[in-house]
């Protein structure tokens, strides 16, 4: 059951390619038309890697004894790309390429220190980026390193700053999550403003398959009807065989609803 | 968590209590062969894949994402697994006798 890692790393590179490559060339970044060389090493590096992944997930579906998988995890690409980015990325400083670069390192995962000072190089070169986007998932993931003030004033810089809606209304998503898992009850109150902000701000930019939206109302919906001392709001569904069943035809019984897959 | 249900279902199958499994795995045809091929017999759900209409609405990023119901209806315990869950579910199975 390894799969899970193989379609989060390629969930990673799915992303990367909607994430990257996009960049509407702002002024400041004097981007041409045709691609700088760094841009092309960054692609080169990028498709390198897809590959090796690609070639991995595609050995271990071959893959028959435990051992033969085990090797196969072991050897995936990872963290041994992060030198290569990271030289992109310092070598292409202050273009969309570096925040690209960044984005990538930060993907493959670094410490919480190199990851901050990541976060605070982007905040003062790429503001303009649509790579800030992805961004704002890593800021919120400091916060248990970095602490909820700092993080908090990270994201609301970017939602102020942001030309991009689809950057603001990201950076608007992990203020919230991040603000309602505050021990502080403003704090709370706050989150539960921005995730309000983004379902009537924000109506339709996407999210992954869904939108920014859809997710806040799932939230909101969670935070006022699924919380531990809740009556689990009824729903109706149906079974493998096409027959409809109800939470409700369960009422007087101990019940555990598990969402659950086998992939 | 497979073998832990079985078992559970097993040693709960007199008392009143019902595992339901939410699937994402995709289609009811997909589903059935899981069933079948991993002998889970207990109540499902097919609600397509990660992004389904349940899972949507339960506001589920995580898998498996449980949540334990008293006989009332009312959500108690979050993600137990295993011992957890057999004390979770021991405790509520007996407020319910009290009733």
């Amino acid at each position: 059951m390894e799969l899970p890692r193989f379609a989060i790393l390629l969930a990673v590179a799915a992303f990367a390619g909607t994430a990257t490559g996009q960049e509407k060339g702002t002024a400041t970044q004097a981007s041409t038309e045709v691609a700088s060389p760094l841009a092309k090493k960054l692609d080169a590096l990028k498709a390198r890697f897809d590959k090796e992944n690609q070639d991995a997930y595609d050995a271990y579906v071959k893959a028959t004894t435990d051992d033969e998988k085990q090797k196969i995890i072991a050897g995936m690409p990872g963290k041994n790309y992060i030198p290569e980015f990271r030289a992109i990325a310092k070598e292409a400083a202050g273009t969309d390429t570096a925040a690209q670069a960044w984005l990538w390192v930060l993907r493959l995962g670094v410490d919480a220190k190199e990851s901050w000072e990541i976060v605070e190089l982007m905040l003062a070169d790429h503001m303009q980026s649509t790579s800030m986007e992805e961004l704002t998932g890593h800021v919120a993931d400091a916060v248990s390193a970095q602490g909820e003030a700092r993080v908090a004033e990270a994201l609301r810089a970017i939602v102020d700053e942001s030309p991009h809606a689809s950057v603001r209304a990201a950076s608007l998503y992990s203020l919230g999550s991040v603000l309602l898992e505050s021990k502080k009850p403003e704090s709370r109150a706050q989150g539960r403003d921005c995730l309000e902000a983004l379902v009537t701000e924000y109506p339709d930019i996407p999210r992954g398959d869904s939108t920014y939206k859809a997710a806040a109302e799932g939230f909101l919906f969670a935070l006022d009807h699924l919380q531990i001392g809740m009556t689990a709001p009824d729903f109706e569904t149906v079974d493998e065989n096409g027959v409809k069943w109800k939470l409700s035809d369960y009422k007087g019984k101990v019940v555990v609803v598990d969402f659950w897959g086998f992939w | 968590m497979l073998p832990h249900e079985k078992e559970l279902v097993e040693r709960l199958k007199d008392k009143p209590f019902a595992l339901l499994g939410i699937n994402s795995d995709g289609t009811a045809e997909e589903l059935k062969k899981i069933l079948a091929a991993q002998g889970i017999t207990w109540r499902q759900a097919v609600d397509g894949d990660q992004g389904g209409p349940l899972a949507t609405k339960w506001n589920i990023h995580y898998w498996p994402n449980i949540f334990v119901l008293d006989a009332k209806g009312v959500i108690r315990y979050r993600d137990v697994r295993e011992k957890d869950m057999d004390d979770a579910l021991d405790k509520l199975l007996a407020e319910a006798k009290g009733v």
